[in-house]
């Protein structure tokens, strides 16, 4: 094969470019946060559509959570699947949390008029995950996106709790 | 060149330690490199800052646990990387479908495809990379973009030397199919 021909105009096209100026705004503050999906519901999906038994039994579930959760507009739990239903039953939104996440721990949830509040833990340190309502300051401790028509905000005591705290939904 | 100096290595210590003002001289000495590779695979700019905006705020959240053994660079190269392949599993792409739909085009009107590529060549060889396979584009952008070594290669995604040359002989192949046409127009670009 000759590939001597190409080989230059492939080095030349795909040269390196220059940042965007914006790039570092989006660093120091990801208010446009990147594109995060949960890709663990989507695994979920597959799983439950192989094992109809299973569906059944996790709706079950959620139904009960419901009903127990009516009247109620905060809930005590490091339980990922049961506040996850009460923030389905009470506000709509299903956050897809994990049912163990490294490094963070659940503490309680909490649904206020337009807005959902997630406690947790790292370590010893209080953070929340936000959605809907009004978004705190700026800075390395806070990260705020948009995804399915919410503004989600984590906030952190410390930036490398950001990290962490990701894996409330996302496997690290 | 994927060892660190004594400045690189102080101004990561500093940025383990803490220190935003370290970050930025971070930042700053590889911004370009991050956002190269991320568009040369996403081929398409605003994927390209979602990358690489990710991949920094991965280094930031995980530059405590670098290992001042390790290269840096080959570290940065691994976030980078996998950044790159988390965005294309999450099916966030937009250049390959452009391709398909050129190819699409092409079908029923070669002198429409033809014009496009004298005009947009840049375009053009950045839209045929994009409909490589993720692990064929991510070989040949380490390799043109970054100018590493099969070696160095194969150490930032965690495969043989030989991979990666089998990897990228099978891209040239396909490259050299596609970019034919362009042969002609090399020359007198």
């Amino acid at each position: 094969m000759h590939k001597e021909w190409f080989e230059p105009v492939l080095a030349h096209q795909l040269d390196r470019v220059r940042a965007p100026e914006e790039l570092w705004e989006r660093v120091r503050s990801p208010r446009v946060a990147p594109r995060v999906v949960p890709r663990v519901a989507k695994r979920k999906r597959v799983h439950m559509s192989v094992n109809a038994a299973g569906m059944s039994a996790c709706a079950t579930v959620l139904l009960l959570g419901i009903w127990l959760f009516v009247g109620r507009t905060s809930v005590r739990s490091g339980d990922a699947g049961e506040i996850r239903a009460f923030v389905k039953a009470k506000a709509g939104i299903d956050l897809p949390l994990r049912k163990q996440s490294a490094g963070v721990q659940l503490t309680g949830a909490r649904v206020a008029k337009g807005s959902v509040e997630v406690a947790y833990r790292v370590g010893k340190r209080d953070g929340r995950l936000l959605v809907g309502g009004s978004v705190a300051s700026g800075g390395p401790r806070v990260f705020t996106w948009s995804m399915d028509g919410h503004t989600y905000t984590l906030e952190c005591a410390t930036p490398e709790d950001l990290k962490i705290a990701c894996n409330l939904c996302h496997i690290g | 060149m994927l060892v660190l100096d004594a400045n690189d290595r102080e101004v990561i210590e500093a940025c383990q330690r803490g220190d935003s003002d370290a970050f930025r001289v971070l930042f700053e000495a590889h911004k370009d490199r991050v956002y190269s590779i991320a568009l040369r695979y996403s081929g398409d700019p605003s994927a390209a800052m979602d990358i690489a905006q990710e991949s920094f705020l991965k280094v930031l959240g995980a530059i405590r646990e670098f290992r001042a053994e390790a290269g840096f660079e080959s570290w940065l190269y691994r976030i980078v990387v996998n950044t790159c392949l988390d965005y294309q599993r999450r099916g966030r792409r937009i250049m390959p479908c452009l391709g398909d739909l050129i190819e699409a085009v092409s079908a029923h009107s070669e002198t429409v495809l033809h014009r496009l590529i004298r005009t947009e060549l840049k375009d053009d060889v950045q839209r045929i990379v994009a409909r490589l396979s993720p692990e064929q584009r991510m070989v040949v952008v380490l390799r043109y973009t970054e100018g590493l070594s099969y070696e160095e290669i194969a150490r930032i995604l965690g495969c043989s030397a030989g991979t990666v040359a089998s990897r990228l002989n099978r891209a040239h192949k396909i490259l050299e199919r596609r970019l034919s046409h362009l042969r002609g127009a090399v020359g007198n670009a």
